[in-house]
């Protein structure tokens, strides 16, 4: 087989963007904490660390109820917002959603800032619940444009059938709208659940005394004699995630074919 | 079929901003009938089907069904069912779920509603497939699905939104025979919105021929097609020769006309339809007149002319005929009984004519 030019750049774009990502699960089992070749020996004892470690897991689960809280509460605002934009025509339409969509674009720091200032102008004490905040307005940007692509394919006569059989407009949502967009609403749940669990510089200034994982991390890194802790957290990690794509990969291409879609087109994977 | 209206639509206009979708009109449906609303595209005729269901309301007029006033009660609390043009089949339910999602709010126990969704099933003889998923079906299928989930509400109007056009050719014939044959069966009115003449005309007990918002001619389909009032709705059904023609006298219910290239003849006179000035169009079908060869002389009334074109289509051929005096060649269609020989085109013909033959249009 002749080795094409297109073949060999993405051969190499592939490797430029995981082989410094499987130097973590590497270097996270190596027993010096020194991060360097050659390979000291093999050794489980940062894992073991990450075991004993009450401040990492209580981090750990800072950001985990964050990003179960934002991917909700956003994905819940993008279903609304998606729908009003792909169904209905209002004045000042086109300004709203640019409005909507415009987090995606800013700086984070930016955004950060501001809300620092305005929850502090308001007697907020930073928590959880500010960093929960800032993540939803963070990534109900990222849930409608996902939501979008799901609500625009929709067919409408479907929800007229609904009302025509006799179902007024809230079953009618229930029980159709609801379990066709399912995928698109995971995928969003996804998306968003991502963001939230990764997001540093809003976490950083609103997070008050209750670090997320990412400041943690971030904290940690400070000491170079913690650092092999931190490779075997990224390294768990960066399982997790492939679990959770996986696993949420599989359950939308069974929503998307239960909903009569072609379940190898939407997804992530 | 009984004469009591179950369906009256008073002088609904529908206006899109400055476009008039509906303008004033009105129809009375009557009880258990077939009736069919026929027009090219973007006449109104789906516009007006979605004020009946519900969809939609009129800009003025008013819409009774059984007596009551619908204008302002939503879709699902009318007594019409919609059969939709693309089905709008639930993709996330089986088939037999899909016929049963009605009757969720009819509160039946499990075996009554189990019994109903097979009775609906086998009504449209879908009684072995009800555990599929919808997108394991074919077209013809679904279509039949669509019919069985809105008959199982036992609607009193049901509404069919150009229903066949999804289906190929074969598929729709037989399609129309089961449809008319199921509303005999059921009783219930039927309200068929269609673009396709011959459909229309094979199902309907009346049809409303539509343009721009108006329902321009009401009648029986041997009406509209043996009587078309007007040019429009003569040469949107079937095919139709048009000749000039200038009144010479009128009396009750006949006038007379002569007609270019024809001659005299005395027609039918419409009823409440008067004629303006001295000239008009006379409609004739292809098929209302005939060719006669050489030999046969038992026709009296014949004009010659020359073939022009012969089309073949199998059962029939359509001859193109130019007559002197006028300016168009007429076309005149003959079946192809045994015997029958075929004509080449330059061959001298006569035309066989009568009164019967010609239709004076406005």
């Amino acid at each position: 087989m002749k080795i094409r030019p297109l073949s060999i750049y993405a051969f190499l774009y592939l490797a430029f963007l995981y082989v410094p990502v499987l130097f973590l699960p590497i270097f996270s089992f190596n027993d010096s904490a020194i991060v360097a070749f050659p390979i000291q020996g093999l050794t489980t004892r940062w894992y073991e660390n990450l075991w004993a470690n009450d401040v990492m897991q209580g981090a750990l689960w800072n950001s985990l109820r964050v990003a179960v809280a934002c991917s909700v509460i956003a994905t819940i605002l993008g279903i609304c917002g998606a729908r009003a934009l792909t169904r209905y025509h209002f004045p000042g339409k086109g300004g709203m959603a640019a409005l909507i969509m415009l987090p995606l674009v800013l700086p984070e720091i930016i955004i950060a800032i501001s809300l620092l200032v305005v929850l502090l102008q308001l007697g907020f004490n930073l928590s959880l619940i500010s960093v929960t905040l800032g993540h939803i307005l963070m990534a109900v940007p990222f849930s409608i444009a996902v939501l979008s692509s799901s609500f625009e394919g929709f067919d409408r006569s479907l929800e007229e059938a609904s009302l025509d059989l006799g179902e007024g407009p809230a079953v009618t949502f229930f029980r159709v709208t609801l379990p066709i967009v399912a995928p698109g609403i995971l995928s969003s749940l996804l998306v968003t659940f991502t963001i939230s669990l990764d997001e540093f510089i809003v976490a950083f200034f609103l997070s008050g005394t209750e670090p997320t994982l990412p400041i943690y991390i971030w904290s940690q890194l400070r000491f170079t004699a913690k650092l092999p802790d931190v490779l075997a957290l990224g390294s768990l990690l960066l399982l997790a995630s492939v679990v959770l794509l996986s696993v949420a990969e599989v359950m939308r291409r069974r929503a998307a074919k239960r909903a009569g879609a072609d379940p190898a087109s939407g997804g992530f994977l | 079929m009984n004469e009591r209206p179950i369906i009256e639509i008073d002088r609904v206009t529908r206006k899109f901003g400055s476009f008039t979708a509906l303008d004033e009109v009105s129809v009375q449906i009557r009880e258990g009938e077939f009736f069919s609303l026929l027009g090219p595209s973007g006449c109104g005729k789906t516009t007006l089907l979605r004020q009946i269901a519900g969809f939609d309301d009129p800009t003025s007029g008013a819409i009774r069904i059984d007596g009551q006033a619908m204008v302002g009660v939503p879709a699902n609390r009318r007594p019409t069912n919609m059969v939709f043009q693309n089905y709008a089949i639930f993709p996330h339910l089986t088939v037999a779920q899909n016929v049963a999602y009605g009757l969720r709010r009819l509160h039946l126990g499990k075996a009554e509603r189990e019994r109903r969704v097979q009775e609906a099933l086998a009504q449209v003889d879908m009684a072995h497939l009800g555990a599929r998923r919808s997108n394991e079906i074919s077209g013809g299928q679904r279509q039949r699905v669509a019919l069985a989930r809105a008959l199982i509400m036992r609607p009193k109007v049901l509404l069919l939104d150009e229903p066949l056009s999804a289906l190929d050719k074969k598929l729709r014939e037989q399609m129309q025979v089961e449809l008319r044959h199921l509303q005999r069966q059921v009783g219930i009115t039927f309200i068929l919105v269609t673009h396709d003449q011959e459909e229309a005309l094979t199902m309907s007990d009346r049809i409303a021929v539509m343009f721009g918002g108006k329902i321009i001619q009401c009648d029986s389909p041997e009406e509209i097609y043996q009587r078309p009032r007007s040019r429009v709705v003569a040469e949107f059904i079937g095919g139709m020769n048009f000749l000039d023609a200038s009144i010479l006298s009128e009396s009750d219910g006949l006038i007379e006309v002569d007609v270019a290239g024809f001659g005299r003849a005395e027609v039918k006179k419409p009823a409440d339809t008067t004629f303006n000035g001295s000239g008009l169009t006379i409609g004739a079908r292809p098929e209302r007149m005939t060719l006669v060869y050489g030999e046969d002389a038992s026709f009296n009334r014949v004009v010659s002319g020359t073939v022009v074109e012969a089309s073949y289509y199998g059962d029939m051929t359509y001859y193109s005929i130019a007559i002197d005096a006028v300016d168009r060649p007429i076309v005149v269609s003959m079946r192809n009984t045994i015997g029958r020989r075929s004509l080449a085109a330059g061959e001298k013909v006569q035309v066989g004519w009568g009164p019967e033959s010609l239709v004076p249009l406005t």
